[in-house]
């Protein structure tokens, strides 16, 4: 990682820490746009981090600008944080400077099934990025403004964040291409290793938020800390978390390489295992209080049960794996899990 | 607590990269069809093997020129154990003297015990066991009752070691001992001794058959055993410290995950080349699971190669490693078409008739877990 990103990182952190607490994140899930918390994201420039410098942004490689999304997970960021990073980076090659600003969200092809796949926080987006995969599997844009559009009545997903269907108004006008995503699986694989990288930030965050009551809350005389079926249970909790995080960095180390789209597949995967199993723990260490609307467990856990479902399921990317495992058979097992066919 | 969740990215070197094609070039050429291979460290002992891999230099590849060892990097090691490990390769005769007891001897041992051992486990010709367990001593490893008496010229040892693995044919198991102290403290007055399990006298070693029918580990019983003073290692009374760094040696190897890998192999084998959904999913599973765990495995390699010591995260390794290949097998009997061919049945039978042992050798799930829940801070 280089020192710019480390010092960005440092910083968003900071911010998120004052600028997106609890209340934030209630009121977006209530369904007021966050305008305040997305104006000191643009402010510090981490929305920009991937447009080149040329064209005002910081100009950092997208592995390095991906980080960022661990801190959108670990702080339930309620904004499409990743589509914008992602969206803008695109369109910066484009030549579109009033794309630069804004929210963004992305309107993709679903991974499993015709159509598009529900387009998130779309209500709230001013730009939308349609991708348009052509016969041979190439991908084009058109970057439009949302009220061009024309989308379904919205709807809230498990995150609490609003969702809606694109049913037009696009096909119209220029398109361009990138090379960042130049095929539809190259740009479905991106935004499963964001998710990924986001499940790991949610589940590092559960991890904290579940030793943090188990050393406080106290029961039988002493905290439930101290009794050894609430730390076994905490300790598997360690392994779901450090698991997702290896898988999601790896992903995020691969980009670029000609293991890319195994190590995107392996991300998704595994992040999206531990998400559930993650959940499930931090809230039988939390109890009845996890489960409260007043607690922020939640916050962290629909997200994690969110974006395990989106560019595709465990299953999903699972299959995509052992079909090509299959296909190079028995023996080249070994050589094609280490990278060394 | 953010330390044991840190496994930062590693890069295998070139040449650790270039050995691994000469090891998968040795292995093709060495081992026979006949052969039933298998990836479970235990499963095998095979002296002419280790005695081969001597010869290659592939034995104390890590440990210093001047004892004869290779002086190369953790990383090199690394990747030549996981590919005799994933082929299935004999490596039980020379494991644990390679990865603990030349180690333990190199960090504590005396420069005599160094210059007499060291070269002969290189040689692939000198095999360890492990004397630590005791029939009232297993997790609660500080609870041993195994006594060394000084007496003229060394130590009169009494008690009995269970689970040694290969003691029946090995040449040495190093022991641990209480000896005499002053302090009340149960960490206190360990020490361990290099016993020579071939020429000594008041000692039994009596195989137990384990659960699969194989008598690979013993129960050792000394009475009034003589060993030689010189064959103390390390500092009379520092025996929990050394056995304790001893033990970090052995939890976030491939060998935690790697025990039933000939399973995946031969039921992907058995799946062919076109799966069905299901198939294809529970297959590609096993393959995210195993890329990250080999991952965060080579990562902890990267912090013994940088003479860090990564308890807790060598923990995490091996717990979720030793769950992985303990689902490994129950899985494969549930997808593999039809019942599976004779090859299949044979492996994944092995395996599971060996699984019940992945999860408590080199610590149980429960004290690793256990050791987890403390770098949490919860205990």
């Amino acid at each position: 990682m280089n020192e710019t990103t480390q010092l960005m990182l440092e910083s968003a952190e900071r911010l998120l820490r004052d600028a997106c607490p609890k209340a934030v994140v209630d009121q977006a899930e209530a369904g007021q746009r966050p305008d305040v918390l997305w104006t000191e994201l643009e402010a510090l420039g981490l929305l920009n981090a991937c447009v080149p410098e040329a064209q005002g942004g910081v100009g950092l490689p997208l592995a390095e600008g991906l980080t960022l999304l661990r801190l959108a997970g670990r702080y339930a960021v309620p904004a499409p944080f990743a589509e914008t990073l992602l969206g803008r980076a695109l369109v910066a090659e484009a030549g579109m400077p009033e794309a630069l600003e804004g929210m963004m969200t992305l309107a993709v092809p679903a991974v499993q099934g015709d159509g598009y796949a529900p387009v998130p926080f779309a209500p709230w987006a001013r730009w939308v990025l349609v991708a348009q995969a052509g016969p041979d599997g190439a991908v084009s844009f058109q970057c439009l403004p949302q009220e061009q559009l024309t989308f379904s009545e919205p709807r809230k997903g498990l995150a609490g964040e609003p969702e809606a269907l694109l049913l037009g108004g696009a096909g119209q006008g220029p398109s361009f291409s990138s090379p960042l995503a130049s095929s539809l699986a190259k740009l479905q694989g991106l935004l499963a290793l964001s998710r990924a990288v986001m499940m790991a930030g949610a589940l590092e965050s559960a991890l904290d938020l579940s030793v943090a009551y188990a050393l406080e809350r106290k029961q039988f005389g002493r905290e439930i800390a101290k009794f050894q079926a609430v730390q076994q249970q905490l300790a598997v909790l360690t392994g779901e978390v450090a698991a997702a995080l290896r898988a999601a960095d790896a992903g995020l180390e691969a980009l670029g390489s000609p293991r890319e789209a195994t190590a995107w597949a392996v991300a998704k995967a595994r992040a999206g295992e531990a998400a559930g199993k993650g959940a499930e723990i931090a809230h039988q260490v939390h109890g009845a209080m996890g489960f409260t609307h007043e607690h922020q467990l939640h916050h962290r856990t629909r997200r994690l049960w969110c974006w395990r479902d989106q560019h595709g399921h465990e299953a999903y990317w699972q299959a995509v794996l052992g079909r090509a495992l299959c296909a190079a058979g028995a023996e080249a097992l070994w050589p094609e899990l280490t990278g060394s066919a | 607590m953010a330390t044991a969740l840190t496994f930062d990215p590693v890069t295998l070197p070139p040449a650790a990269e270039a050995l691994r094609s000469e090891v998968r070039q040795f292995v093709a050429e060495t081992l026979g069809n006949e052969h039933r291979r298998n990836s479970d460290f235990g499963a095998s002992h095979d002296p002419e093997f280790s005695r081969a891999l001597g010869q290659r230099g592939w034995i104390g590849m890590t440990w210093p020129t001047k004892y004869g060892g290779g002086g190369r990097s953790f990383f090199e090691r690394y990747v030549m154990t996981e590919e005799l490990l994933a082929a299935g390769a004999p490596v039980g005769a020379h494991w644990i003297a390679d990865r603990q007891s030349g180690p333990l001897l190199l960090r504590y041992g005396t420069e005599a015990q160094r210059e007499f051992f060291l070269p002969k486990i290189i040689a692939g010709e000198c095999f360890f066991s492990i004397g630590m367990s005791e029939p009232d001593s297993g997790s609660d490893l500080a609870s041993v009752r195994t006594t060394a008496t000084p007496v003229e010229g060394g130590w009169l040892v009494n008690g009995t070691k269970l689970w040694s693995s290969g003691a029946h044919r090995n040449h040495y198991m190093i022991t641990l001992v209480r000896t005499p102290t002053e302090s009340e403290s149960r960490h206190a007055g360990l020490s361990q001794l290099i016993v020579d399990l071939r020429n000594s006298s008041g000692l039994t070693v009596r195989p137990i058959t384990n659960l699969a029918g194989d008598a690979e580990f013993n129960e050792v019983v000394f009475e009034d055993c003589f060993v030689p003073a010189d064959r103390l290692v390390g500092e009379p009374g520092n025996g929990w410290e050394q056995v304790t760094s001893e033990l970090g040696y052995e939890r976030s190897g491939p060998e935690r995950f790697l025990s039933a890998f000939r399973v995946f192999v031969e039921l992907l084998r058995e799946v062919g080349p076109k799966p069905t959904d299901h198939q294809a999913a529970v297959l590609g599973r096993m393959a995210a699971h195993m890329m990250t765990l080999r991952n965060m495995s080579i990562s902890v390699a990267g912090m013994l190669e940088s003479n860090r010591n990564p308890v807790v995260e060598a923990a995490l390794v091996k717990e979720l490693g030793n769950n992985f290949e303990r689902e490994v097998p129950e899985i494969a009997r549930l997808v593999a078409p039809g019942g599976g061919s004779a090859l299949f049945r044979q492996t994944l039978e092995d395996t599971i008739l060996h699984a019940p042992s992945f999860t408590i050798r080199g610590g149980t799930r429960e004290i690793l877990r256990g050791m987890i829940a403390r770098g949490l801070g919860l205990r």
